[in-house]
């Protein structure tokens, strides 16, 4: 963690730019949340490409070859794209439930713009937090231009929170992409840099991670690629600590009764062992007969 | 008084129905050899098993919803919403693999003491129907939670009856009900693995369980109790199951249970073994996954089909692989029975068979790679070889005489 630390700060050279980027993602979350006609807001989503609703609506096929359009030049840059990176360690912790809390609203804040927790829709700890199932993004828009977002419900026991973790730290800036930004450990995601706001805005720097003369089969950090040249509304640290708390929360939404199956668990497998030791004695007992009895006591 | 009057209704039952019959025929005068070692609980466990899986079962069968749209979130809805759901799941998960790993050694067990051996052809071959049986199930549990590895496994083991000819598309068609694996293929798996393969499943079960009080249980060192019996008919080297086999059972059941029990509260998902990553996402048929994977038990043969290039032959032999085993009973031509008597070359085909089917697992469940695929047509012939030569080595190898008397 702390080498991680080290790097985000000596990255960290420009912190007077905090207010635009926190303008940007304001703006980008409130024309989400329906502050913005649904037209536009698709527009604006779209704003690199140039196309029309009615016609996407009209005919799969146009939407197919749009789709394709678009990807197109995104494959040819990840071909040259970066390579594959570490997914770093992160302290999950289930009995952190302010952390949980925490992440639930940033979530909800945040995350729910776009995507759902379908499956957290009668989980108390969730809606304390503001995860309500009334306020999730459900069949309010159709993605035209990229795949959905997915319900993020399950995501830590698809992805585990190792990926998740690594994958809110590498967007970088990126003009060709679509969105404006792209990602490291996924090359070319659809979801944009929607974190841009509190991290601050990190560039691709090639040269870095070669300067650092690493071995050759060692995939680099993320922070070995990217640099942060403008300043979030958070510093790296709390930045860390609300991806974190982010993670903390997606890990507990993936299977909530986890502490409640550990501690029932203790319980279970205490009387399993005393019964299993008091029934070893048992059979011993019994079969102290067989190897000093005679044939006829034990059958007779 | 009260004890006269239990007493007069066990008795009214027992003038009816056999129930004290019953107890001295299977349990208190159903002798065993007494040196069974641990080996011989597998299949007490698997009956364990059994009993937790049609438990389970039967309670998740009350809130799952076998169709397309509604069967992942029900599933979800167990998870989170039920009240002790996850505990019922997991159990049912967890025991789907413990399942197929009591199954296995179970096998290994009967295979290395020549348990297939005469008089006990027919235990086998029952218990190989079993071991289908439970494939089976567990292709069609599988399925159920409808996710992304549950629909591409069932498309791709489907599949595989296209290679058939002639009537392959259409064999391919009937079995799924639709074009396509869809909501009709998923309600029919629900179908057969809560009601058609079950039923059978226990009646095998019973059959195998029949065949085996009939015959009596094999040993370690392959000998005959019945061969050496005492004026009333006893033999000589068996003890009565009960006490003795009931309060050993039990407390390997315990030992089995502890263990099955960490897995169900602190690793339910075993690394993803058990439960694998890529099932938590819905089935969509329009994404397919990067690597298409059976759960851990079927991959031996999955290795085997992936590592022949021609979809026909590849299924033939899949299938081949498991038909063998029926035949083990008449492959053997050793004058002995256990392993502990034979020769030099069974226990080193014993010893390759064993390596053979760990090693295919492990390159059914990794990505193909060209070396990868070679090393597992090398094993593959190491799985058949110990099969098919049998016969030769099995014959013609220096036995060492067994006791006429168990050992221990």
């Amino acid at each position: 963690m702390s080498v991680t630390k080290q790097l985000f700060s000596r990255h960290c050279e420009d912190p007077k730019r905090t207010k635009q980027s926190s303008i940007l993602i304001q703006q980008f979350s409130g024309l989400l949340r329906n502050k913005v006609p649904r037209n536009d807001k698709q527009r604006l989503l779209q704003n690199k490409v140039p196309c029309n609703d009615g016609v996407i609506k009209e005919s799969g096929l146009v939407r197919v070859i749009i789709i394709l359009l678009l990807m197109s030049p995104l494959i040819s840059f990840a071909a040259i794209g970066p390579a594959s990176i570490r997914l770093e360690r992160v302290p999950v912790n289930l009995h952190d439930i302010a952390s949980i809390k925490r992440g639930a609203k940033l979530f909800a804040t945040q995350c729910m713009v776009c995507h759902t927790a379908k499956y957290l829709r009668h989980n108390k700890l969730a809606q304390q937090a503001g995860v309500l199932y009334s306020k999730m993004p459900i069949g309010e828009r159709k993605w035209v231009y990229a795949t959905p977002p997915p319900d993020l419900t399950l995501i830590a026991s698809v992805r585990g929170p190792r990926w998740l973790y690594t994958y809110l730290h590498s967007f970088y800036q990126d003009p060709k992409s679509p969105t404006g930004s792209n990602n490291l450990l996924m090359p070319n995601t659809s979801m944009p840099n929607i974190l841009q706001g509190m991290q601050g805005t990190q560039e691709l720097v090639n040269g870095l991670y070669e300067q650092a003369s690493k071995p050759l089969l060692v995939k680099p950090h993320w922070y070995d690629r990217l640099k942060l040249v403008k300043s979030g509304t958070m510093t790296p640290e709390q930045f860390n600590q609300a991806t974190i708390d982010l993670v903390d929360f997606l890990d507990y939404a993936s299977d909530p009764h986890k502490l409640q199956r550990y501690h029932l668990g203790y319980w279970v497998l205490g009387f399993l062992i005393i019964l299993a030791i008091l029934l070893f004695f048992v059979y011993k007992e019994f079969w102290r007969d067989v190897n000093t009895k005679s044939h006829k006591d034990i059958t007779g | 008084m009260k004890q006269g009057v239990i007493r007069n209704i066990f008795n009214w039952v027992d003038e009816r129905f056999p129930v004290s019959e019953f107890w001295r025929q299977h349990v208190s005068h159903y002798y065993a050899p007494k040196n069974l070692n641990f080996w011989y609980m597998f299949g007490a466990f698997s009956l364990v098993v059994l009993v937790l899986q049609i438990v389970t079962g039967i309670w998740l069968a009350m809130v799952y919803t076998p169709t397309a749209s509604g069967a992942f979130a029900s599933v979800e809805t167990i998870m989170r919403d039920v009240n002790f759901g996850w505990l019922l799941r997991y159990i049912h998960t967890t025991g789907a693999s413990a399942f197929f790993l009591v199954v296995y050694l179970h096998m290994y067990r009967a295979i290395m003491y020549g348990s297939y051996r005469k008089p006990r052809e027919l235990l086998w071959l029952f218990g190989m129907v079993v071991y289908v049986l439970l494939l089976m199930e567990a292709f069609t549990g599988y399925v159920l939670p409808w996710g992304q590895m549950s629909y591409w496994a069932s498309q791709v083991i489907t599949s595989l009856f296209d290679a058939v000819p002639v009537i392959g598309k259409d064999l391919t068609i009937w079995l799924r009900g639709d074009f396509n694996v869809s909501g009709v293929t998923l309600h029919r798996c629900f179908s057969l693995h809560v009601i058609a393969i079950p039923l059978v499943l226990l009646a095998m079960v019973g059959c195998h369980l029949i065949a085996l009080h009939t015959v009596g249980s094999n040993n370690p060192d392959g000998v005959e109790i019945k061969d050496n019996k005492d004026e009333k008919g006893i033999p000589k080297d068996g003890v009565p199951f009960h006490p003795y086999y009931t309060v050993k059972d039990l407390f390997g059941i315990l030992v089995f249970l502890t263990v099955f029990f960490i897995i169900v509260f602190f690793y339910p998902k075993f690394g993803g073994f058990f439960l694998e990553p890529e099932n938590y996402l819905p089935a969509n048929p329009l994404v397919t996954p990067e690597h298409i994977v059976p759960v851990w038990y079927m991959t031996p043969f999955y290795a085997i089909l992936r590592a022949i290039p021609h979809k026909l032959g590849g299924s033939v032999v899949m299938a081949a692989a498991v038909a063998i085993l029926f035949v083990l009973p008449w492959l053997d031509r050793s004058p002995v029975k256990s392993i502990r008597y034979k020769g030099a070359w069974s226990k080193f085909f014993l010893v390759m068979f064993v390596i053979s089917f760990i090693a295919l697992g492990y390159f059914g469940i990794v990505p193909v790679t060209p070396l990868r695929v070679w090393l597992t047509r090398l094993f593959t012939l190491f799985y058949f070889a110990f099969f098919i030569l049998m016969p030769f080595y099995t014959k013609y190898e220096k036995t060492a005489t067994p006791p006429t008397r168990l050992t221990e």
